[in-house]
């Protein structure tokens, strides 16, 4: 009886892996394709939102637009207000001031007031020299009296009041007088 | 046998190049597309939030504005936004006659003369005006009282007394009578075109 030796050979079946290689790919192709037309319908459903996002953004800008403008007009004003207030001079201070400070025998027959610098010149009549002079005096001595400067002294006589002496003063206030709330 | 393999080797290089080709011209475009977009809307509902945020802020300070509305009507008064030469007169006559002065002349010419859109830095017009009154001491300063109790800002800028002249004086000259004349000043709002964004405290918009 013959003896056949069969050698079990593991062949490299060449067809068998080229066929596998072709599957791979095309199982590849497959998902790449599912893939693209994934991101087409992801792309357009992105779009819609992104243009319901900027549909939703033009009504809320236009709220903050009107809202802003109004808060900015209402501010820029409470501001403007706030420094016209701020530089508000109180004349009525001034003259309540020479009433309080002044003698009885001098009365002022000229005011003269310009709110650019915060100079006054007044003029009047009194009975004697020596009251303007000491007139002049009291009034430097006031705190709220920065400079006083005495201007022309004159006599003038009338047959009604008699002998009178003119003067001037010009008179540099503490910007403080001109306060509302002062004095 | 040797032709079907060659076939299924081309079939190979054939898929290959299709998917490398795939890949480059239509699904790397495809895949940034699709990047981009998802980031677009994410900055775009950040943006929105953003916003949405700011103007609750703002809304939120306006209600608070809202519970000192009679302070802000009288600013409003008290600076105008157009200007009313009759009314003004209409001021200038009953604050006069109640003090007891009389006009001897107004120079309103410069209030005709401003241009309402004429640009300056500031929102504020100045609009001024003089006036020329008669009487006594006492009445000006009821008269000036009035100016300053006005509802609408009148500022005083200058003030000249003096004596009237005698040839004026038909009667015997009243002592203590006096000519005053007035340089005053008021104001109207012009607002100006802001485009920047409103801060809070901490200056975040």
């Amino acid at each position: 009886m013959a003896i056949e030796i069969v050698v079990s050979q593991k062949r490299f079946d060449l067809f068998f892996w080229l066929k596998f290689i072709i599957g791979l790919l095309l199982v590849l192709l497959l998902i790449l394709s599912g893939t693209y037309f994934y991101f087409e319908m992801k792309i357009k459903e992105l779009s819609d939102k992104i243009q319901e996002k900027e549909k939703e953004f033009i009504p809320l800008e236009k709220a903050i637009k009107e809202e802003q403008s109004r808060l900015f007009v209402l501010e820029d004003k409470i501001k403007e207000f706030g420094a016209l207030i701020l530089n508000h001079k109180n004349i009525l201070n001034v003259f309540h001031f020479l009433e309080k400070n002044c003698f009885s025998d001098v009365w002022f027959s000229g005011f003269e007031f310009k709110s650019e610098g915060d100079k006054v010149i007044v003029s009047g009549f009194s009975n004697s020299f020596t009251t303007v002079e000491q007139q002049a005096l009291f009034l430097r001595q006031q705190p709220l009296v920065k400079k006083l400067e005495v201007g022309e002294v004159s006599i003038e006589e009338s047959k009604e009041k008699g002998k009178n002496f003119k003067f001037s003063f010009t008179i540099t206030f503490d910007p403080k007088i001109f306060n509302p709330e002062e004095i | 046998m040797a032709n079907k393999r060659n076939l299924l080797i081309i079939i190979i290089f054939v898929l290959i190049g299709a998917i490398i080709g795939g890949v480059y011209y239509l699904w790397l475009p495809k895949y940034y597309e699709n990047e981009s977009k998802k980031k677009q809307l994410e900055t775009l509902s950040e943006k929105i939030k953003k916003r949405e945020d700011y103007l609750k802020r703002i809304n939120d300070l306006s209600k608070n504005l809202s519970d000192y509305q009679e302070e802000i009507s009288k600013i409003e008064i008290a600076l105008p936004e157009d200007f009313s030469v009759a009314a003004l007169f209409e001021f200038l006559m009953k604050a006069s006659s109640e003090s007891g002065l009389i006009i001897q002349k107004t120079d309103v010419g410069k209030l005709y003369t401003i241009k309402p859109n004429d640009s300056s830095d500031t929102s504020v017009k100045k609009l001024p005006f003089s006036v020329l009154l008669r009487g006594f001491y006492p009445s000006l300063k009821n008269f000036l009282f009035s100016v300053y109790r006005n509802n609408r800002i009148i500022e005083v800028k200058s003030i000249k007394l003096s004596l009237p002249p005698k040839e004026e004086s038909t009667f015997k000259r009243i002592s203590n009578l006096f000519d005053f004349e007035l340089g005053l000043e008021t104001y109207y709002f012009q607002p100006k075109v802001k485009s920047e964004e409103l801060t809070d405290k901490n200056g975040s918009q």
